[in-house]
Order: structure tokens, then C-alpha cells, then sequence
């Protein structure tokens, strides 16, 4: 669900960039305190006369600031103004760490500006939340953290103490919800529901391709029709998914069909809509190999792929929920990403059409009270 | 210079030297990460019965990690064990899901959270400063 913007890979090298130039930049420092030159001499007393926290946390709002300011070329108007403001702002703190005194307050206030700043341009739609800004800001709640506990306790009073304690999980619950509920109510084009990612194809099939995409339609009909009865599926080598109440629609697998690639005679699953009448075969489902490896799409836009990412899967139930941007997932469960799908539906699915990632809702609420 | 007073001495809490601090933060950031997932499950418990067991787990395991980060910045021996072991077993459960074909592992997030966290608080938490701070009185790291 949250992949790596291409225009944002810059700040990955830059990152490691950084580290490099801040080992040559104390190395340099430290060759010209050996010729006893009094600046240089100055700030190396005051880097090692700094605690391993205040080291870590100024690296963290460098790193940070590196990161915003690699990212300019790639935002416009008043965000890439932002990004400058921010990036200068995360370097003179870092640099401050070491050379002042008043540097933790100003970088609480900036650190906590700058994750508020990115869960509003989130929520606003104004920005799509990738990894890069998600690491970005998992960095700067490090350094929050740092900053918050070099602070001297004040007075040990019961809502100083409560304040401290839940101040900072706080912070990291609201962020995480932020780029979550953005995350989910501004997908990008690729992102059509939650979870789902689909296949970059054209906007428009030529009449070669909706042709090709009628002739997998009805080969699929044909060679599935003889699994219209769950007992002939299982006897061929289909294995029936869990049941669950959450999900009214059962596939079954066949892992014999696994190297098929888009075979009408050899799908690698079968999909049943629970009925009060029994199981009804509704459709196939075309599944390749490996996550990221999209399949031949003979229909271009009409055969869409889609993968599923971002879910945590249990495998004591066979249940599922959802990744928080994080990537965190419950306890005895792991977020999974499943190779791309085509399903097939061999029965009329409404305005969503017959390769769609997803059983048009009119059609599956039919299909429930049938 | 002030001399405190054999009296007022053992109620204070001596700041925590580095490397635990650091490894407490780090572990408070966890615990905060995991309440959010835990409490996130929620409501797929409503339709999904074994994940509200899960949730409840995860939500409790982030508690007693809250718990455990505050016992590491008071220095507390078995804090620390306890910390480094949750932390490793959650390194080598990482660890094996990115040699699966999972795509559990896929772009920084994942890696930062799930590896690189784990690996500097035990690493923190490991290290001669660390070893030295969580000392029995009297003894050498």
C-alpha cells in the first residue's frame, strides 16, 4: 500500500551520502584540533563533550534534513518552499546540539511542526504518503524521543509525570492515524481499494485487446463450468479455502495449477459466492508466482492485475487486518504481500465488469440473500 | 558541587547512562508502534474472532514493553535480559519472514521497524557502556 515514490529514491543516497561527508567533516576537525587550530579545536571539545544522546539525536534532525532537502526538486509551490524552511531548520538544530544550550526546545517545536505539517498534508491530499517520507518521520519520532528525555524533569507532580509518560506514544498514535486515514481516503491511481495494488496499464484497450479480453472471458466460462459443482473441484485438485464470516466468497486453490500462467484450462483457483442455496461458482482466478511479477494482460486495461499488500495475515484463523503504515501487524500475524491476481467473473458483476479486482457490491449482496 | 545526604540518596534516580537511555527510547517507540497496531486490529475483531485475541495480546505486549523501557532507564538487570531477548526473537522472526516469499520485507519502513530497530537496541543494550551500567555493584563490565 505504501511503495517508494520514485522521485523521492534521491533521498535514499543521500542519506548514506551524508553519513560519509559527517565521518570526513569530524575526521578533518580532528587533523586541524591536532594543529591547534582554536575554532576547530572548539567544536571537537564540544562534539565529544556532548552526551550519546544529544549526538544521536542531532544526527537524526541532520539526517532528516538532508532527506527534505534532497526532496525540493521534486515538490512544487509552497511545499517545496516548506521542504527548504524545514531542511535549514533540521541542519542549524543539528549543528546547535553541540554548540549551544538552547537548541532542545526550538527542536521539539520544530520536530513536533514537522510530523503535524506531514499528517495535515497527508489528510489534505496534498501529499501521497510513500516510504520514504514514512521512514522520514519514523526518524524524526526517534529524535523526538531523544530530545523529549535529555530534557531535565521538572517538578514531579502528577500531571507533569502523566504528561511526560503518554506525551511522546501520543505523538506516534496520531501520526501513524494521520498517514493512515490519508493513506486510505486519498489513494493514488494505482491504489483502488484499500490494500490493493493495481497493474500500470493504458488508459484505453484498442479493439484488439477487448476482443482478446471477450476470448478469456468465454474460455474461462467454458472450462470452468465443469467445477460448477464443489465436489467436481475437490476431486480435480481444488482445495477449499477457510470459511470465514467476514468473507462471503470461498476460493479454492489448486497448487498443481501454480506454473500456469493465465491458462483457461489450468486457473490456480476457483471462486465460490456463499449462498443460502450452497456454494455457486461465480468466477476463476488467475494468481502468478511471485509478489511484483505482473502477468500478460491480452485485454491492457479491461485485464488488470492487482496484488494484495499491506495485510496482516494470521495463520492460526486465517484472518486478516490491515498494516499499519508502519508496517506493524498484531502479534501472531505478519504483513504479507500476495502475487498479482486476475480474477474472472463468469457472472454478470455490474458496472465493475468481469476482470474487476473486487465482486461488484450490489452483486454480492444479491448473491448473499439468494 | 552539592553533597547529597546518605537519606535522600537512594530515592533518587541516577540518570541512566547512554546506551540504556537510547535503548529505552527506542523500546518506548516499539511499544507505541505495537499499541497502534494492536489497537488498529480492533475492529477487524468484530468480524475476525481470532484477532481480537491477537489485538488483546499485542495491546498488552506494548504495555509490558512500556514497562520494561522504564525499568532499563532505572537500570534494572532483569529488564535488560528481558528487553534483549523479546528483541532478538523478534530479529530472528524478521529475519525469516524476509527469506520467505512473503513480501513481509519490501523498502525502508519495513526494514528500519522491523531489523535495524531490534538489531540497535540489542546491539545498545549489549555494548561495554551498557554492560557496565547494568553492573552488580562492585563488579567490572
Amino acid at each position: 500500500m505504501y511503495d517508494t515514490a520514485s522521485e523521492h529514491a534521491p533521498a535514499v543516497a543521500l542519506a548514506i551520502v551524508l553519513l560519509v561527508v559527517i565521518w570526513i567533516v569530524l575526521r578533518v576537525l580532528s587533523v586541524l584540533a591536532h594543529r591547534r587550530i582554536r575554532w576547530a579545536v572548539s567544536l571537537l571539545e564540544s562534539y565529544r563533550a556532548a552526551s550519546a544522546m544529544t549526538k544521536l539525536a542531532a544526527g537524526l534532525m541532520l539526517l532528516s534534513g538532508a532527506i527534505h532537502l534532497a526532496l525540493i526538486p521534486s515538490h512544487e509551490g509552497i511545499t517545496g518552499v516548506l521542504f527548504v524552511i524545514d531542511g535549514l531548520g533540521f541542519v542549524v538544530l543539528g549543528l546547535a546540539a553541540f554548540v549551544t544550550s538552547w537548541w532542545r526546545r526550538p527542536a521539539v517545536l520544530w520536530l513536533v511542526a514537522t510530523i503535524a505539517a506531514y499528517v495535515v498534508w497527508i489528510i489534505a491530499g496534498w501529499e501521497t504518503p510513500d516510504q520514504i517520507g514514512i521512514a522520514c518521520k519514523l526518524i524524526e519520532l526517534v529524535a523526538l524521543g531523544l530530545t523529549l528525555r535529555l530534557g531535565q524533569p521538572g517538578r514531579r507532580t502528577w500531571p507533569r509525570r502523566i504528561w511526560r509518560a503518554v506525551a511522546f506514544p501520543m505523538t506516534v498514535g496520531v501520526a501513524t492515524l494521520g498517514i493512515w486515514v490519508g493513506g486510505l481516503a486519498h489513494p493514488d491511481a494505482l491504489h483502488a481499494h484499500a490494500g490493493a495494488l493495481l497493474q500500470p496499464v493504458a488508459d484505453v484497450a484498442t479493439p484488439e485487446q477487448r476482443d482478446a479480453a471477450a476470448r478469456l472471458l468465454s474460455d474461462t466460462r467454458a472450462s470452468i463450468a465443469r467445477y460448477r459443482d464443489p465436489a467436481a473441484a475437490i476431486a480435480a485438485g481444488f482445495k477449499p479455502g477457510p470459511v470465514s464470516s467476514a468473507e462471503p466468497l470461498r476460493h479454492f486453490e489448486n497448487p498443481a495449477n501454480a506454473n500456469a500462467v493465465l491458462d483457461p484450462n489450468h486457473p490456480q483457483a476457483l471462486v465460490y459466492a456463499q449462498t443460502k442455496h450452497g456454494l455457486q461458482l461465480i468466477g476463476a482466478m488467475y494468481q502468478m508466482k511471485r509478489a511484483g511479477q505482473w502477468g500478460p494482460d491480452p485485454g491492457g486495461p479491461l485485464t488488470q492485475w492487482h496484488q494484495h499488500e499491506g495485510i496482516c495475515f494470521s495463520p492460526f484463523g486465517f484472518e486478516f487486518s490491515f498494516e499499519t503504515p508502519f508496517w506493524t501487524c498484531p502479534v501472531g500475524s505478519t504483513g504479507i504481500t500476495t502475487p498479482p491476481m486476475l480474477h474472472v467473473w463468469i457472472i454478470d458483476n455490474g458496472k465493475e465488469g468481469p476482470f474487476a479486482a473486487d465482486l461488484d457490491r450490489t452483486v454480492q449482496k444479491q448473491l448473499q440473500g439468494s | 558541587m552539592s553533597i547529597k545526604s546518605p537519606a535522600i540518596a537512594p530515592t533518587t534516580i541516577a540518570s541512566a547512562p547512554g546506551a540504556p537511555e537510547i535503548a529505552s527510547v527506542l523500546v518506548v517507540t516499539q511499544a507505541s508502534l505495537s499499541l497502534v497496531a494492536g489497537l488498529s486490529a480492533i475492529p477487524f475483531g468484530i468480524v475476525e474472532p481470532g484477532f481480537r485475541v491477537l489485538s488483546a495480546v499485542t495491546i498488552l505486549i506494548a504495555i509490558g514493553m512500556f514497562w520494561l523501557a522504564r525499568n532499563l532507564r532505572r537500570q534494572r538487570r532483569w529488564a535488560r535480559r528481558w528487553v534483549i531477548t523479546l528483541e532478538a526473537l523478534s530479529l530472528v522472526a524478521s529475519l525469516l519472514l524476509t527469506v520467505l516469499p512473503l513480501g513481509a520485507m519490501r523498502g525502508p519502513v519495513p526494514i528500519l521497524v522491523n531489523l535495524v530497530m531490534p538489531a540497535a537496541v540489542i546491539f545498545l543494550l549489549m555494548s561495554r557502556s551498557a554492560r557496565a551500567a547494568f553492573a552488580r555493584p562492585g563488579t567490572t563490565a
